[in-house]
Protein backbone atom coordinates (compact mmCIF):
# COMPACT_ATOMS: atom_id res chain seq x y z
CA UNK A 1 0.00 0.00 0.00
CA UNK A 2 2.76 2.45 1.34
CA UNK A 3 4.60 1.46 -2.19
CA UNK A 4 1.77 2.23 -4.29
CA UNK A 5 1.49 5.04 -2.87
CA UNK A 6 5.02 6.73 -3.42
CA UNK A 7 4.53 5.08 -6.99
CA UNK A 8 1.84 7.21 -7.13
CA UNK A 9 3.10 10.19 -5.66
CA UNK A 10 6.41 9.91 -8.34
CA UNK A 11 3.70 9.84 -11.27
CA UNK A 12 5.10 11.95 -13.81
CA UNK A 13 1.52 12.63 -14.67
CA UNK A 14 -0.15 14.09 -12.09
CA UNK A 15 0.19 17.91 -11.99
CA UNK A 16 1.78 19.55 -9.13
CA UNK A 17 4.83 21.63 -8.06
CA UNK A 18 6.74 18.74 -7.37
CA UNK A 19 6.71 16.93 -10.69
CA UNK A 20 7.11 20.38 -12.47
CA UNK A 21 10.26 21.20 -10.93
CA UNK A 22 11.79 17.46 -11.40
CA UNK A 23 10.15 16.36 -14.97
CA UNK A 24 9.31 20.14 -16.29
CA UNK A 25 11.07 21.17 -19.18
CA UNK A 26 13.44 24.32 -19.92
CA UNK A 27 9.95 26.63 -20.13
CA UNK A 28 8.44 25.17 -17.23
CA UNK A 29 11.08 25.11 -14.36
CA UNK A 30 11.27 29.27 -16.31
CA UNK A 31 8.17 29.76 -14.86
CA UNK A 32 9.01 28.95 -11.15
CA UNK A 33 11.07 32.71 -11.67
CA UNK A 34 9.61 34.33 -14.53
CA UNK A 35 5.21 33.04 -13.75
CA UNK A 36 3.88 32.57 -17.63
CA UNK A 37 7.09 31.61 -19.35
CA UNK A 38 5.34 28.15 -19.89
CA UNK A 39 2.46 29.02 -20.99
CA UNK A 40 4.07 31.58 -23.22
CA UNK A 41 6.25 29.51 -24.89
CA UNK A 42 3.39 27.20 -25.84
CA UNK A 43 1.40 29.61 -27.41
CA UNK A 44 -1.24 30.31 -24.24
CA UNK A 45 -0.12 34.17 -24.61
CA UNK A 46 -2.90 35.72 -22.64
CA UNK A 47 -2.66 33.35 -19.57
CA UNK A 48 0.67 33.52 -20.02
CA UNK A 49 0.93 37.35 -19.87
CA UNK A 50 -2.02 37.53 -17.25
CA UNK A 51 0.43 35.48 -14.54
CA UNK A 52 3.44 37.85 -15.84
CA UNK A 53 1.56 41.19 -15.28
CA UNK A 54 0.36 40.15 -11.56
CA UNK A 55 3.72 38.79 -11.34
CA UNK A 56 5.03 42.56 -12.16
CA UNK A 57 1.94 43.97 -9.87
CA UNK A 58 3.46 41.87 -7.06
CA UNK A 59 6.85 43.02 -7.18
CA UNK A 60 6.30 46.82 -7.40
CA UNK A 61 3.93 46.59 -4.54
CA UNK A 62 6.63 44.99 -2.27
CA UNK A 63 9.15 47.20 -3.67
CA UNK A 64 6.99 50.19 -3.47
CA UNK A 65 4.96 49.78 -0.31
CA UNK A 66 5.25 45.90 1.04
CA UNK A 67 9.23 46.10 2.24
CA UNK A 68 8.04 48.95 4.26
CA UNK A 69 4.98 47.63 5.72
CA UNK A 70 6.75 44.34 6.62
CA UNK A 71 9.62 46.18 8.75
CA UNK A 72 6.57 48.40 10.39
CA UNK A 73 5.02 44.63 11.37
CA UNK A 74 8.39 43.74 13.18
CA UNK A 75 8.96 47.18 14.53
CA UNK A 76 5.62 48.17 15.17
CA UNK A 77 6.15 52.35 14.68
CA UNK A 78 9.58 53.80 15.29
CA UNK A 79 8.64 57.16 16.02
CA UNK A 80 6.08 59.31 18.23
CA UNK A 81 3.93 62.42 16.92
CA UNK A 82 6.29 65.46 18.49
CA UNK A 83 6.46 68.83 18.67
CA UNK A 84 8.78 70.43 16.20
CA UNK A 85 9.75 74.26 15.77
CA UNK A 86 9.11 75.19 12.37
CA UNK A 87 12.15 78.65 11.79
CA UNK A 88 10.33 79.62 8.53
CA UNK A 89 6.87 79.89 10.36
CA UNK A 90 7.85 80.69 13.35
CA UNK A 91 5.68 77.93 15.29
CA UNK A 92 5.48 74.61 16.51
CA UNK A 93 4.70 71.88 14.54
CA UNK A 94 3.16 68.30 15.25
CA UNK A 95 4.69 65.70 13.62
CA UNK A 96 3.01 62.82 12.17
CA UNK A 97 4.09 59.74 14.43
CA UNK A 98 3.23 56.04 13.15
CA UNK A 99 0.31 54.41 13.96
CA UNK A 100 1.12 51.51 15.50
CA UNK A 101 -1.86 49.74 14.74
CA UNK A 102 -2.04 50.73 10.89
CA UNK A 103 1.50 48.79 11.01
CA UNK A 104 0.11 46.48 12.27
CA UNK A 105 -2.77 45.72 9.77
CA UNK A 106 -1.06 46.66 6.95
CA UNK A 107 1.90 44.14 7.77
CA UNK A 108 -0.77 41.83 7.75
CA UNK A 109 -2.34 42.25 4.91
CA UNK A 110 1.33 42.02 3.45
CA UNK A 111 1.77 38.63 4.65
CA UNK A 112 -1.86 37.77 3.35
CA UNK A 113 -0.35 38.94 -0.38
CA UNK A 114 2.33 37.32 0.03
CA UNK A 115 0.36 34.22 0.90
CA UNK A 116 -1.24 35.28 -2.18
CA UNK A 117 1.21 35.19 -4.76
CA UNK A 118 3.19 31.99 -3.36
CA UNK A 119 -0.76 30.65 -4.24
CA UNK A 120 -0.34 32.20 -7.68
CA UNK A 121 3.50 31.34 -7.80
CA UNK A 122 2.31 27.02 -7.74
CA UNK A 123 -0.70 27.53 -10.05
CA UNK A 124 1.49 28.92 -12.39
CA UNK A 125 3.66 26.09 -12.07
CA UNK A 126 1.17 23.40 -12.11
CA UNK A 127 -0.41 25.58 -15.45
CA UNK A 128 2.88 25.05 -16.90
CA UNK A 129 3.29 21.85 -16.61
CA UNK A 130 -0.31 20.71 -17.71
CA UNK A 131 0.25 22.47 -20.92
CA UNK A 132 3.53 20.54 -21.42
CA UNK A 133 1.83 17.00 -20.78
CA UNK A 134 -0.94 18.45 -23.10
CA UNK A 135 2.01 19.18 -25.63
CA UNK A 136 3.87 15.54 -25.01
CA UNK A 137 0.47 13.70 -25.44
CA UNK A 138 0.02 16.01 -28.85
CA UNK A 139 -3.12 17.19 -27.53
CA UNK A 140 -4.98 20.29 -28.43
CA UNK A 141 -3.34 22.81 -26.22
CA UNK A 142 -6.38 25.01 -25.04
CA UNK A 143 -6.97 28.13 -25.95
CA UNK A 144 -7.91 31.37 -23.64
CA UNK A 145 -11.15 31.55 -24.73
CA UNK A 146 -11.03 26.96 -23.72
CA UNK A 147 -10.17 28.14 -20.43
CA UNK A 148 -12.89 31.20 -19.69
CA UNK A 149 -15.42 28.08 -21.06
CA UNK A 150 -14.23 25.74 -18.76
CA UNK A 151 -14.67 28.14 -15.67
CA UNK A 152 -18.47 27.50 -16.52
CA UNK A 153 -18.38 24.22 -17.06
CA UNK A 154 -15.73 21.40 -15.63
CA UNK A 155 -14.09 23.66 -13.33
CA UNK A 156 -17.52 25.78 -12.20
CA UNK A 157 -16.62 25.15 -8.67
CA UNK A 158 -14.12 27.64 -8.96
CA UNK A 159 -15.98 30.43 -10.51
CA UNK A 160 -18.66 29.81 -7.97
CA UNK A 161 -16.42 29.70 -4.93
CA UNK A 162 -14.16 32.78 -5.94
CA UNK A 163 -15.61 35.05 -4.75
CA UNK A 164 -17.12 33.63 -1.34
CA UNK A 165 -13.55 32.07 -0.66
CA UNK A 166 -11.88 35.65 -1.13
CA UNK A 167 -14.54 37.48 0.90
CA UNK A 168 -14.17 34.99 4.02
CA UNK A 169 -10.23 35.51 3.89
CA UNK A 170 -11.00 39.35 3.74
CA UNK A 171 -13.80 39.57 6.14
CA UNK A 172 -13.09 37.01 8.47
CA UNK A 173 -9.58 35.32 8.64
CA UNK A 174 -7.81 38.48 7.79
CA UNK A 175 -10.01 40.23 11.67
CA UNK A 176 -9.09 37.07 13.34
CA UNK A 177 -5.51 37.26 12.63
CA UNK A 178 -5.25 41.22 13.20
CA UNK A 179 -7.24 40.22 16.67
CA UNK A 180 -4.79 37.34 17.95
CA UNK A 181 -2.10 39.33 17.19
CA UNK A 182 -3.09 42.10 19.20
CA UNK A 183 -2.92 39.30 22.23
CA UNK A 184 0.75 39.22 21.65
CA UNK A 185 1.48 43.49 21.75
CA UNK A 186 1.02 45.31 24.96
CA UNK A 187 -1.86 47.91 23.34
CA UNK A 188 -3.62 48.66 26.36
CA UNK A 189 -4.72 51.64 27.72
CA UNK A 190 -0.92 53.60 28.41
CA UNK A 191 -0.49 52.60 24.56
CA UNK A 192 -3.27 54.02 22.33
CA UNK A 193 -2.30 54.95 19.02
CA UNK A 194 -2.00 57.47 17.17
CA UNK A 195 -0.06 59.63 19.40
CA UNK A 196 1.43 56.58 21.59
CA UNK A 197 3.00 53.62 20.23
CA UNK A 198 2.76 49.47 21.00
CA UNK A 199 4.95 47.23 20.68
CA UNK A 200 5.49 43.37 20.67
CA UNK A 201 5.87 41.75 23.56
CA UNK A 202 5.50 38.11 23.19
CA UNK A 203 3.60 35.77 25.87
CA UNK A 204 3.63 38.38 28.22
CA UNK A 205 0.14 38.95 28.96
CA UNK A 206 -0.45 35.12 29.02
CA UNK A 207 1.99 35.11 31.78
CA UNK A 208 0.30 37.68 33.51
CA UNK A 209 -2.99 36.30 33.08
CA UNK A 210 -2.14 33.30 34.38
CA UNK A 211 -0.39 34.49 37.59
CA UNK A 212 -2.27 33.98 40.08
CA UNK A 213 -0.69 36.34 42.50
CA UNK A 214 -1.78 39.41 40.11
CA UNK A 215 -5.07 41.12 40.71
CA UNK A 216 -5.39 40.25 36.85
CA UNK A 217 -4.47 36.62 37.03
CA UNK A 218 -6.73 36.82 40.70
CA UNK A 219 -9.99 38.06 38.88
CA UNK A 220 -9.03 36.11 35.61
CA UNK A 221 -9.16 32.57 37.61
CA UNK A 222 -12.55 33.85 39.49
CA UNK A 223 -14.35 34.69 36.44
CA UNK A 224 -13.66 31.87 34.50
CA UNK A 225 -14.43 29.38 37.92
CA UNK A 226 -17.87 31.25 37.75
CA UNK A 227 -18.26 31.37 33.97
CA UNK A 228 -17.96 27.34 33.95
CA UNK A 229 -20.37 27.37 37.02
CA UNK A 230 -23.20 29.47 35.38
CA UNK A 231 -22.52 27.82 32.23
CA UNK A 232 -23.28 24.42 33.97
CA UNK A 233 -26.12 25.86 35.75
CA UNK A 234 -27.88 27.71 33.50
CA UNK A 235 -27.81 25.14 30.72
CA UNK A 236 -28.61 21.82 33.25
CA UNK A 237 -31.30 23.68 34.71
CA UNK A 238 -33.09 25.34 31.33
CA UNK A 239 -32.64 21.75 29.89
CA UNK A 240 -34.36 20.07 33.17
CA UNK A 241 -36.91 22.43 34.24
CA UNK A 242 -37.54 22.76 30.61
CA UNK A 243 -38.32 19.42 29.74
CA UNK A 244 -40.11 18.84 33.10
CA UNK A 245 -42.60 21.37 32.05
CA UNK A 246 -43.16 19.82 28.64
CA UNK A 247 -44.09 16.88 29.90
CA UNK A 248 -46.26 17.71 32.41
CA UNK A 249 -48.49 19.99 29.65
CA UNK A 250 -47.62 16.85 27.58
CA UNK A 251 -49.57 14.79 30.09
CA UNK A 252 -52.85 13.08 29.08
CA UNK A 253 -54.82 14.75 31.96
CA UNK A 254 -53.94 18.72 31.50
CA UNK A 255 -56.16 20.62 30.47
CA UNK A 256 -55.50 23.21 27.79
CA UNK A 257 -52.39 22.43 26.08
CA UNK A 258 -52.44 24.88 24.24
CA UNK A 259 -53.44 27.80 26.22
CA UNK A 260 -50.63 26.58 28.91
CA UNK A 261 -47.99 26.28 25.87
CA UNK A 262 -48.94 30.40 24.35
CA UNK A 263 -48.61 31.58 27.86
CA UNK A 264 -45.10 30.39 28.22
CA UNK A 265 -44.30 31.20 24.87
CA UNK A 266 -44.87 34.80 25.37
CA UNK A 267 -41.88 35.48 26.60
CA UNK A 268 -40.05 34.35 24.04
CA UNK A 269 -41.91 37.00 22.31
CA UNK A 270 -40.45 40.11 24.30
CA UNK A 271 -37.33 41.63 23.27
CA UNK A 272 -34.79 39.88 25.02
CA UNK A 273 -33.28 42.90 26.37
CA UNK A 274 -36.84 45.06 27.22
CA UNK A 275 -37.65 42.46 30.05
CA UNK A 276 -34.38 41.88 31.18
CA UNK A 277 -34.17 45.56 31.60
CA UNK A 278 -38.08 45.17 33.19
CA UNK A 279 -36.44 42.16 35.62
CA UNK A 280 -33.56 44.62 36.46
CA UNK A 281 -35.54 47.66 37.88
CA UNK A 282 -38.24 45.19 39.45
CA UNK A 283 -35.66 43.45 41.24
CA UNK A 284 -33.69 46.81 42.56
CA UNK A 285 -33.57 47.63 46.47
CA UNK A 286 -36.37 49.62 46.38
CA UNK A 287 -37.94 47.80 43.41
CA UNK A 288 -41.17 46.38 42.54
CA UNK A 289 -40.84 42.98 44.14
CA UNK A 290 -38.68 44.41 47.13
CA UNK A 291 -41.62 47.20 47.89
CA UNK A 292 -44.78 44.37 47.32
CA UNK A 293 -43.14 42.23 49.78
CA UNK A 294 -42.28 44.98 52.11
CA UNK A 295 -46.21 45.48 51.88
CA UNK A 296 -46.82 42.08 52.87
CA UNK A 297 -45.14 42.35 55.62
CA UNK A 298 -43.04 39.44 54.79
CA UNK A 299 -39.37 41.36 54.76
CA UNK A 300 -38.53 43.97 56.55
CA UNK A 301 -35.60 45.43 54.41
CA UNK A 302 -35.25 45.10 50.68
CA UNK A 303 -33.52 41.72 49.81
CA UNK A 304 -29.85 42.63 48.31
CA UNK A 305 -30.89 40.92 44.74
CA UNK A 306 -27.83 43.00 42.78
CA UNK A 307 -25.59 44.31 45.39
CA UNK A 308 -24.53 41.03 47.39
CA UNK A 309 -22.52 38.79 45.16
CA UNK A 310 -24.47 35.31 45.79
CA UNK A 311 -27.74 36.67 45.72
CA UNK A 312 -26.76 38.32 42.41
CA UNK A 313 -25.69 34.86 41.03
CA UNK A 314 -28.51 33.26 41.90
CA UNK A 315 -30.61 35.84 40.60
CA UNK A 316 -29.56 35.95 37.21
CA UNK A 317 -29.39 32.19 36.87
CA UNK A 318 -33.21 32.23 37.67
CA UNK A 319 -33.83 35.17 35.69
CA UNK A 320 -31.86 32.76 32.95
CA UNK A 321 -34.31 30.60 33.49
CA UNK A 322 -37.02 32.46 32.89
CA UNK A 323 -35.87 33.28 29.47
CA UNK A 324 -34.55 29.63 28.73
CA UNK A 325 -37.23 27.51 29.78
CA UNK A 326 -40.04 28.42 27.10
CA UNK A 327 -37.27 27.78 24.57
CA UNK A 328 -36.07 24.19 25.93
CA UNK A 329 -40.10 23.43 26.37
CA UNK A 330 -40.77 24.38 22.66
CA UNK A 331 -37.92 21.86 21.73
CA UNK A 332 -38.67 18.85 23.95
CA UNK A 333 -42.49 19.04 23.25
CA UNK A 334 -41.25 18.60 19.70
CA UNK A 335 -39.50 15.49 20.40
CA UNK A 336 -42.19 14.03 23.00
CA UNK A 337 -44.31 14.34 20.56
CA UNK A 338 -42.98 12.42 18.10
CA UNK A 339 -41.82 9.09 20.37
CA UNK A 340 -44.62 6.56 19.38
CA UNK A 341 -47.31 5.93 21.55
CA UNK A 342 -46.88 2.07 20.74
CA UNK A 343 -43.85 2.20 22.59
CA UNK A 344 -45.51 3.31 26.04
CA UNK A 345 -48.33 1.41 25.70
CA UNK A 346 -46.61 -1.42 25.29
CA UNK A 347 -44.25 -0.90 28.22
CA UNK A 348 -47.24 -0.23 30.10
CA UNK A 349 -48.78 -3.36 29.49
CA UNK A 350 -45.88 -5.01 30.46
CA UNK A 351 -45.93 -3.38 34.08
CA UNK A 352 -43.48 -0.76 33.10
CA UNK A 353 -44.11 2.40 36.22
CA UNK A 354 -44.31 5.94 34.83
CA UNK A 355 -40.04 6.03 36.63
CA UNK A 356 -39.02 3.36 34.21
CA UNK A 357 -41.14 4.79 31.44
CA UNK A 358 -39.01 7.82 31.86
CA UNK A 359 -35.76 6.59 31.85
CA UNK A 360 -35.95 3.55 29.47
CA UNK A 361 -38.12 5.43 26.27
CA UNK A 362 -38.08 9.19 26.84
CA UNK A 363 -34.88 9.96 28.15
CA UNK A 364 -32.94 7.90 25.69
CA UNK A 365 -34.89 9.63 22.72
CA UNK A 366 -34.47 12.78 24.34
CA UNK A 367 -30.53 12.59 24.88
CA UNK A 368 -30.45 11.47 21.40
CA UNK A 369 -31.82 14.87 19.57
CA UNK A 370 -31.27 17.03 22.28
CA UNK A 371 -26.95 16.37 23.61
CA UNK A 372 -25.82 18.62 19.87
CA UNK A 373 -28.35 21.22 21.43
CA UNK A 374 -27.16 20.82 24.70
CA UNK A 375 -23.73 21.65 23.54
CA UNK A 376 -24.07 25.01 21.28
CA UNK A 377 -26.50 26.01 24.71
CA UNK A 378 -23.48 25.32 27.19
CA UNK A 379 -21.38 27.14 24.75
CA UNK A 380 -23.72 29.93 24.31
CA UNK A 381 -23.84 30.07 28.30
CA UNK A 382 -20.69 30.63 28.12
CA UNK A 383 -20.42 33.45 26.28
CA UNK A 384 -24.23 34.52 27.46
CA UNK A 385 -23.43 38.42 27.17
CA UNK A 386 -27.33 39.62 27.05
CA UNK A 387 -28.33 38.24 30.06
CA UNK A 388 -25.30 38.79 32.86
CA UNK A 389 -24.97 42.54 30.77
CA UNK A 390 -28.41 43.90 30.95
CA UNK A 391 -29.34 42.43 34.12
CA UNK A 392 -25.94 43.37 36.41
CA UNK A 393 -23.19 44.99 34.44
CA UNK A 394 -21.13 42.20 36.06
CA UNK A 395 -21.64 44.18 39.28
CA UNK A 396 -21.70 43.78 42.49
CA UNK A 397 -18.06 44.97 41.78
CA UNK A 398 -15.13 43.23 43.57
CA UNK A 399 -11.66 45.15 44.09
CA UNK A 400 -9.79 42.40 44.40
CA UNK A 401 -10.73 41.81 40.47
CA UNK A 402 -7.91 43.41 39.07
CA UNK A 403 -8.70 46.92 40.68
CA UNK A 404 -12.97 46.70 40.66
CA UNK A 405 -12.27 46.38 37.14
CA UNK A 406 -14.14 43.08 37.07
CA UNK A 407 -17.23 41.88 39.18
CA UNK A 408 -18.86 39.13 41.08
CA UNK A 409 -21.10 38.00 38.22
CA UNK A 410 -19.05 39.16 35.27
CA UNK A 411 -18.44 36.24 32.98
CA UNK A 412 -15.47 36.17 30.48
CA UNK A 413 -17.37 37.83 28.14
CA UNK A 414 -18.62 40.94 30.05
CA UNK A 415 -15.18 41.30 31.56
CA UNK A 416 -13.77 41.31 28.14
CA UNK A 417 -16.13 44.04 26.80
CA UNK A 418 -15.50 46.48 29.90
CA UNK A 419 -11.55 45.66 29.46
CA UNK A 420 -11.80 46.91 25.88
CA UNK A 421 -14.56 49.19 25.61
CA UNK A 422 -14.21 51.29 28.54
CA UNK A 423 -10.66 50.80 29.43
CA UNK A 424 -8.78 50.11 26.38
CA UNK A 425 -7.36 47.29 27.66
CA UNK A 426 -7.02 45.57 23.56
CA UNK A 427 -4.51 43.26 24.74
CA UNK A 428 -6.02 41.81 27.54
CA UNK A 429 -9.15 41.72 25.49
CA UNK A 430 -7.48 39.81 22.88
CA UNK A 431 -5.64 36.87 25.25
CA UNK A 432 -9.33 36.53 26.87
CA UNK A 433 -10.76 36.20 23.58
CA UNK A 434 -8.42 33.47 22.82
CA UNK A 435 -8.68 31.45 25.66
CA UNK A 436 -12.52 31.93 25.30
CA UNK A 437 -12.61 30.45 22.03
CA UNK A 438 -9.81 27.32 23.04
CA UNK A 439 -12.44 26.42 25.79
CA UNK A 440 -15.60 26.71 24.02
CA UNK A 441 -13.73 24.53 21.02
CA UNK A 442 -12.07 22.24 22.72
CA UNK A 443 -14.95 21.55 24.97
CA UNK A 444 -17.35 21.41 22.11
CA UNK A 445 -15.11 18.69 20.39
CA UNK A 446 -14.97 16.31 22.83
CA UNK A 447 -18.19 16.42 23.62
CA UNK A 448 -19.85 16.01 20.47
CA UNK A 449 -17.58 13.42 19.24
CA UNK A 450 -18.77 11.39 22.26
CA UNK A 451 -22.51 12.30 21.38
CA UNK A 452 -24.55 9.02 20.16
CA UNK A 453 -25.69 11.64 17.51
CA UNK A 454 -22.56 12.00 16.06
CA UNK A 455 -21.21 7.71 17.03
CA UNK A 456 -24.33 5.83 15.50
CA UNK A 457 -26.34 7.88 13.31
CA UNK A 458 -27.78 5.11 11.92
CA UNK A 459 -29.20 4.16 14.94
CA UNK A 460 -31.94 6.34 15.79
CA UNK A 461 -35.73 5.34 14.24
CA UNK B 1 -68.76 -13.09 47.26
CA UNK B 2 -69.09 -11.54 44.03
CA UNK B 3 -70.87 -8.30 45.44
CA UNK B 4 -67.62 -8.15 47.69
CA UNK B 5 -65.31 -8.19 44.63
CA UNK B 6 -67.28 -5.41 42.80
CA UNK B 7 -67.51 -3.53 45.69
CA UNK B 8 -64.11 -4.05 46.18
CA UNK B 9 -62.72 -2.85 42.73
CA UNK B 10 -65.15 -0.22 42.49
CA UNK B 11 -63.55 1.03 45.83
CA UNK B 12 -60.13 1.54 44.23
CA UNK B 13 -61.04 2.62 40.87
CA UNK B 14 -63.01 5.27 43.21
CA UNK B 15 -59.60 5.33 44.97
CA UNK B 16 -57.57 5.79 41.84
CA UNK B 17 -59.96 8.18 40.11
CA UNK B 18 -59.43 10.56 43.50
CA UNK B 19 -55.79 10.30 43.29
CA UNK B 20 -56.14 11.30 39.95
CA UNK B 21 -57.85 14.30 40.45
CA UNK B 22 -55.59 15.56 43.40
CA UNK B 23 -52.51 14.95 41.27
CA UNK B 24 -54.35 16.69 38.40
CA UNK B 25 -55.75 19.79 40.48
CA UNK B 26 -52.02 20.14 41.79
CA UNK B 27 -50.16 19.89 38.43
CA UNK B 28 -52.84 22.20 37.66
CA UNK B 29 -52.17 24.96 40.25
CA UNK B 30 -48.70 24.82 39.95
CA UNK B 31 -48.66 24.98 36.27
CA UNK B 32 -50.97 28.47 37.31
CA UNK B 33 -48.31 29.85 39.15
CA UNK B 34 -45.59 29.14 36.69
CA UNK B 35 -47.94 31.02 34.70
CA UNK B 36 -48.28 33.88 36.94
CA UNK B 37 -44.74 34.30 37.33
CA UNK B 38 -44.22 34.03 33.23
CA UNK B 39 -46.98 37.16 32.68
CA UNK B 40 -46.15 39.21 35.82
CA UNK B 41 -43.08 40.96 33.77
CA UNK B 42 -44.77 41.10 30.50
CA UNK B 43 -47.78 42.28 32.06
CA UNK B 44 -45.35 44.71 33.76
CA UNK B 45 -44.17 45.72 30.63
CA UNK B 46 -47.86 46.61 29.29
CA UNK B 47 -48.48 48.47 32.30
CA UNK B 48 -45.46 50.56 32.39
CA UNK B 49 -46.15 51.54 28.56
CA UNK B 50 -49.36 52.81 29.68
CA UNK B 51 -48.66 54.89 32.82
CA UNK B 52 -48.22 58.65 32.79
CA UNK B 53 -44.50 58.46 34.49
CA UNK B 54 -41.30 58.68 32.64
CA UNK B 55 -39.31 55.98 33.08
CA UNK B 56 -39.65 52.29 33.98
CA UNK B 57 -38.29 52.98 37.81
CA UNK B 58 -41.82 52.62 39.35
CA UNK B 59 -43.05 50.79 42.46
CA UNK B 60 -46.92 50.00 42.01
CA UNK B 61 -49.12 48.81 38.92
CA UNK B 62 -51.19 51.76 38.45
CA UNK B 63 -51.30 54.85 38.21
CA UNK B 64 -50.19 56.90 41.26
CA UNK B 65 -52.95 59.88 41.91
Amino acid sequence: MAKKEAVKSADPQEISVKNALTYGDAATKCSAVILGAGNLAKKQIIKGLLFLALEVAFFVFMILKGAAFLGGLVTLGTSTGEEVFNETKQIYEYTQGDNSMLCLLYGIITIFIILAFVFLWCASLKSAYMVQLYQEQGKRIPSFLDDVRALFDQNIHKTLLALPVTCVIAFTVLPLVFMISMAFTNYDRNHQPPGKLFDWVGFQNFIELFNSKSGLGYAFMHILGWTLVWAVFATVLNFVFGMILAMVINRKDTKGKGAWRFIFILSIAIPQFVSLLVMRTMLQQEGAINVMLKQLGLIDQGLPFWTNATWARITVIVVNLWIGIPYTMLQTTGILQNIPGELYESAKIDGAGPATIFVKITMPYMMFVMTPYLITSFVGNINNFNVIYLLTEGAPKAMAYNNGTGGKTDLLVTWLYRLTIELKDYNLGAVIGILTFVLCAVFSLIAYRKTGSYNNEEEFQ
Amino acid sequence: MMKKQEELANFKQNKMSTRRVVTNTIVHIILGLLALVWVFPIFWVIMTSFRAEKGSYSTTFFRNQ
